[in-house]
């Protein structure tokens, strides 16, 4: 019996492992590897440069803007989908009529590839005809063509904006299945001791949605580092390399530059931020389940 | 003046009607139980007295002001629910001070109306941990806890003992008891359990499918029924009902039992069939076959302080309940004869109202 | 105080007016309107001629219905191929994956063992890294495998960076599998496999349904695999199409709406039919993650 069992198990189990280990596992292991070489991506030859290309890390300037955008890029994501997505949540749970099509609306970003989102919002930001210039021309007196994704200055907030525009919707998700989850009697007592809305809010369905929230910031800032094809589409990371994310310029450097080498390395900090992440991620989830069970 | 006082109430959800029109007054201070099967609107009367939800048509006075439709927070009741409904992220004070720290009382204020409301439930040790750290019978103090600091005209509680084991439930009742008396306050307590209705209860309210079934103190429900539903509801086990035939006999109408004449209704009596009930503790064994019925003893069930026994006889289909004398003994298949205490038949209509109580 | 008597008597229209619920009302649906005017604009876009969007009507109702934009994207050869590599890449890749998650999901939930929750977690984790901290070994791999410029690399990373949620998933959905289920068919003789096909597939339809709409969905919207693993125009999908269209139709813009539109179709119809199974998926998946 036991015998068979463990037959079974080991049936079932050695495709997804192996395949997960093959194509999963092993390249992550590879890319700390080739962080160690000078691989050009073509040669089959490659010489071990030992630390190199992590000090040409510390020197990179185009690292360090990239850094600090991917930074920047994480803020916004823990501050614009999660904020929206919690006070879109917070209205349509209020059971309003529609409240399900309002839902499929907000939804609906999520389903359209990060090739068409970024499409329709260079439209949108499009200096001469696109719709926000547009519509600021109608409120201003002069004719405004803003090249919002031409200017340093707001090429990768407007990337930004246009992912949280597609993210928005998943955290209201989330945020709508923690609030089913908050039992009714308790939004009742706030009714019956006569508590306001934003009272109620504060002191009640914040601090109960704290198992939400890690879930969607964490989900937030892990989606954007994966930011890559809506800035690839919206910016290449320009311009001047302005919106480029370490996603980014990893591409770049393999890719463009056939850097191989340098960029298994920008991939190993990536992978590391990721962990340092993930880790955070569940020791809050365990402190927050701790609470609230 | 009537603490509570509800006018022609119903509610509607969707086409379904809940609630048919229930009027009723409360005065001051009254322990009011609310009982009935599941299903058949007590929660659903609670939430409109408190005003979660809305009446369809009618109107609710607490102290003379007519509050159907006010707010709920500013009706002045307070409401303790089934399942608690503490919460989880919040302290035992700072569940019991939410009103007032939601009413931006000053920090000290709070505290000390916290610790005095605590001291009443006695759970002043309490304070400082989460209701995950606590017991059911503790989490229920808490609950109560909070009612009691609002001050309100009239507490609701909502099955508050249900989740409890049989114990704590037994002595938590006694504290409910206790508290009334200590706070004189208008109490309105729904349960299922009827045990609970009956030791609880100045006035009990029974309701069937929303409609009051029949009003009055423990005593009178479980001595005069109402109608059958009433009847079968209070009392534990509940009341035999044996079906029955009348026989007109000159000016008056005899009761068939199986054959034999069993009593007479004092006028004629124009039904053919009627309903006997009869409680276990008012049908004995005779010493002699001289008897009303025979009965199978089919089992017996020993409580300790008190025994039935269910008899399978001739003429019903289901087993009737006897109580037994103390120290009689008897045991399954036994064949004895049965007799019914003439004073406390309980005569019911096909329809189920009572026709006639007691010595007929 | 008015006398009890008097003040029943007031209608039930004496209720007080809610302002709330209107208001919330309306502050949903000018945010829903926000939110709806760039895939709507989109839609616009590709039914208007080029004449009436080189006036500047881009962002205007259109005067008339003009079907050109799309007539011209369906009439290329080049969509046709696109669309056929997508499909040939989305499909094999998503029944992959799900069987590959099912069989792994069910080790974890019936049949665990020393060591099956780290195994499980390891698995799992996989969902969170962004997918450039592979991206050089496989190319390396693929390329001295001869494979770079086919499908191949696509449908094989897809299937592999799809176990950790159909895994996750599968694993939850069969913990909710009753065990008596699954001993009541041992007893009856059923192996291991028997109870897999026989029992717990068919108790798993709804989770099978969200694995299904989530990885079609994230498969036909991948952009970064075919850029790296596609050289030639004949095996490229349609999101890098899309891509390398715009280009050719530069100033077109209705021609790339209507392109845009026939991308999305499959997805966006996935999303309308099967919106609760998706919506499911990603909560579960995220939530439980
Ligand atoms: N919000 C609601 N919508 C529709 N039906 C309801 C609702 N609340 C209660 N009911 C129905 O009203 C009846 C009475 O419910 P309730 O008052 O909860 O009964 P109980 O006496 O067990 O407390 C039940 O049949 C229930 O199904
Ligand atoms: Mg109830």
């Amino acid at each position: 019996m036991d015998r068979s069992i463990a037959l079974w198990r080991t049936v079932f189990l050695i495709l997804p492992v192996s395949v997960f280990a093959v194509f999963v596992i092993w390249p992550l292991l590879s890319s700390f590897y080739y962080s160690f070489t000078n691989w050009n991506g073509f040669n089959p030859n490659y010489d071990f440069v030992g630390f190199d290309n992590f000090a040409k890390i510390y020197t990179d300037r185009l690292f360090a803007s990239a850094a600090i955008n991917t930074v920047i890029w994480m803020v916004a994501a823990i501050i614009l989908p999660t904020g929206l997505g919690l006070f879109l949540a917070l209205l349509i749970d209020s059971r309003v009529p529609g409240g399900t099509l309002f839902k499929s609306v907000f939804y609906l970003p999520i389903c359209l590839s990060a090739v068409v989102v970024g499409q329709v919002w260079v439209w949108i930001y499009q200096p001469d005809w696109g719709l926000l210039n547009t519509v600021l021309t109608y409120f201003s007196s002069e004719k405004i063509n803003y090249a919002w994704l031409a200017k340093p200055e707001s090429a990768l907030f407007s990337v930004i904006v246009a992912w949280s525009w597609q993210q928005t919707g998943l955290s209201m998700v989330i945020y709508l299945a923690g609030l089913t989850a908050i039992p009714s009697d308790l939004q009742e007592v706030c009714e019956l001791e006569g508590s306001s809305w934003w009272q109620k809010v504060r002191l009640v369905l914040l601090p109960l949605l704290a198992p939400a929230t890690v879930v969607v910031i964490a989900l937030s800032v892990i989606n954007s580092l994966k930011g890559f094809d809506i800035l690839f589409i919206m910016t290449e990371g320009g311009p001047f390399n302005s919106s480029d994310t370490l996603a980014m310029h990893m591409y770049n450097e393999s890719f463009r530059k056939y850097y191989m080498g340098y960029g298994s390395a920008i991939a190993v900090v990536l992978f590391l931020v990721a962990l340092a992440i993930i880790w955070l991620y569940f020791r809050q989830l365990r402190k927050v389940d701790e609470i609230y069970s | 003046m009537s603490s509570l006082k509800l006018q022609d109430v119903r509610k509607n959800f969707g086409t379904q009607t809940v609630i048919h029109g229930i009027d009723l007054d409360v005065e001051e201070g009254e322990f009011i139980v609310f009982v009935g099967p599941s299903g058949c609107g007590k929660s659903t009367m609670l939430r409109i007295i408190s005003g979660l939800d809305q009446v369809t048509s009618g109107r609710i006075f607490i102290a003379g002001n007519d509050v159907t439709f006010t707010h709920p927070s500013k009706r002045q009741v307070a409401m303790v629910f089934q399942s608690y409904a503490l919460f989880p992220h919040m302290t035992v004070a700072q569940n019991i001070g939410f009103g007032l720290r939601l009413a931006k009382l000053p920090k000290a204020e709070i505290a000390k109306r916290v610790f005095a409301a605590a001291e009443v439930l006695q759970i002043e040790d309490l304070l400082g941990r989460y209701p995950r750290q606590l017991s059911g019978g503790q989490r229920q103090r808490v609950a109560i806890g909070r009612a009691i600091i609002r001050n309100p005209r009239v507490f609701l509680f909502d099955e508050p003992l249900s989740n409890l084991d049989a114990a704590l439930r037994v002595q938590m009742r006694l504290e409910i008891a206790r508290l009334h008396n200590r706070l004189g306050a208008t109490i309105v307590y729904v349960t299922h359990d009827q045990t609970e209705a009956m030791t609880l209860a100045d006035r009990i309210v029974v309701i069937k499918e929303g409609e009051i079934a029949q009003v009055g103190n423990p005593l009178e429900v479980y001595e005069s029924p109402a109608n059958k539903f009433v009847a079968g509801f209070i009392g534990a086990p509940s009341m035999n009902f044996l079906k029955a035939s009348i026989r007109a006999e000159g000016g008056r109408s005899s009761i068939q039992l199986y054959g034999a004449a069993l009593a007479y209704l004092p006028d004629r009596f124009a039904r053919e069939y009627i309903e006997l009930g009869i409680r276990p503790e008012h049908l004995s064994f005779s010493e002699s076959s001289d008897c009303d019925f025979w009965g199978v003893v089919e089992l017996v069930e020993e409580l300790g302080s008190e025994s039935f026994a269910y008899l399978q006889t001739e003429f019903n289909p289901e087993p009737v309940t006897i109580r037994l004398e103390p120290n009689k003994k008897v045991k399954a298949g036994d064949k004895l004869p049965v007799s019914i205490d003439r004073n406390a038949m309980h005569v019911f209509s096909e329809s189920g109202s009572t026709v006639a109580i007691g010595r007929i | 105080m008015k006398s009890i008597a008097e003040s029943a008597d007031i209608s039930a229209s004496a209720r007080p007016f809610n302002p709330w619920p209107g208001t919330i009302f309306a502050c949903l649906s000018v945010l829903a309107l926000l939110f709806l005017a760039p895939t709507f604009g989109v839609l616009m876009s590709s039914i208007k001629s080029k004449r009436e969007i080189a006036f500047g009507q881009l962002w205007t109702m259109p005067s008339e219905l003009f079907l050109g934009n799309f007539a011209d994207v369906l009439s290329n050869p080049a969509v046709h191929q696109y669309l056929l590599n997508t499909f040939l890449v989305t499909a094999p890749a998503t029944a992959a994956s799900i069987t590959l998650g099912v069989l792994g999901g069910y080790v974890f939930a019936k049949l665990p063992f020393k060591g099956s929750d780290l195994l499980f977690l390891a698995l799992v984790s996989g969902m969170f890294f962004p997918p450039q901290v592979i991206l050089i070994p496989l190319f390396r791999l693929f390329n001295s495998m001869g494979l770079i410029d086919t499908l191949w690399p696509m449908i094989i990373v897809h299937t592999a960076m799809g176990i950790p949620i159909c895994t996750l998933l599968m694993r939850n959905f069969f913990a909710t599998v009753p065990n008596p289920l699954r001993e009541c068919a041992i007893i009856e003789g059923a192996n291991e496999w028997q109870i897999l096909v026989l029992v717990a597939l068919p108790l798993s339809l709804p989770a099978l349904a969200v694995l299904a709409t989530l990885q079609f969905t994230w498969i036909w919207n991948d952009f970064l695999w075919p850029l790296i693993f596609t050289q030639s125009d004949d095996k490229r999908t349609i999101m890098l199409g899309l891509v390398f269209m715009r280009g050719q139709y530069s100033v077109a813009w209705g021609i790339q709406g209507a392109m845009s539109l026939i991308a999305s179709l499959p997805t966006l119809l996935v999303f309308l039919f099967f919106q609760r199974y998706f919506i499911k998926g990603m909560t579960m998946g995220a939530v439980k993650g």
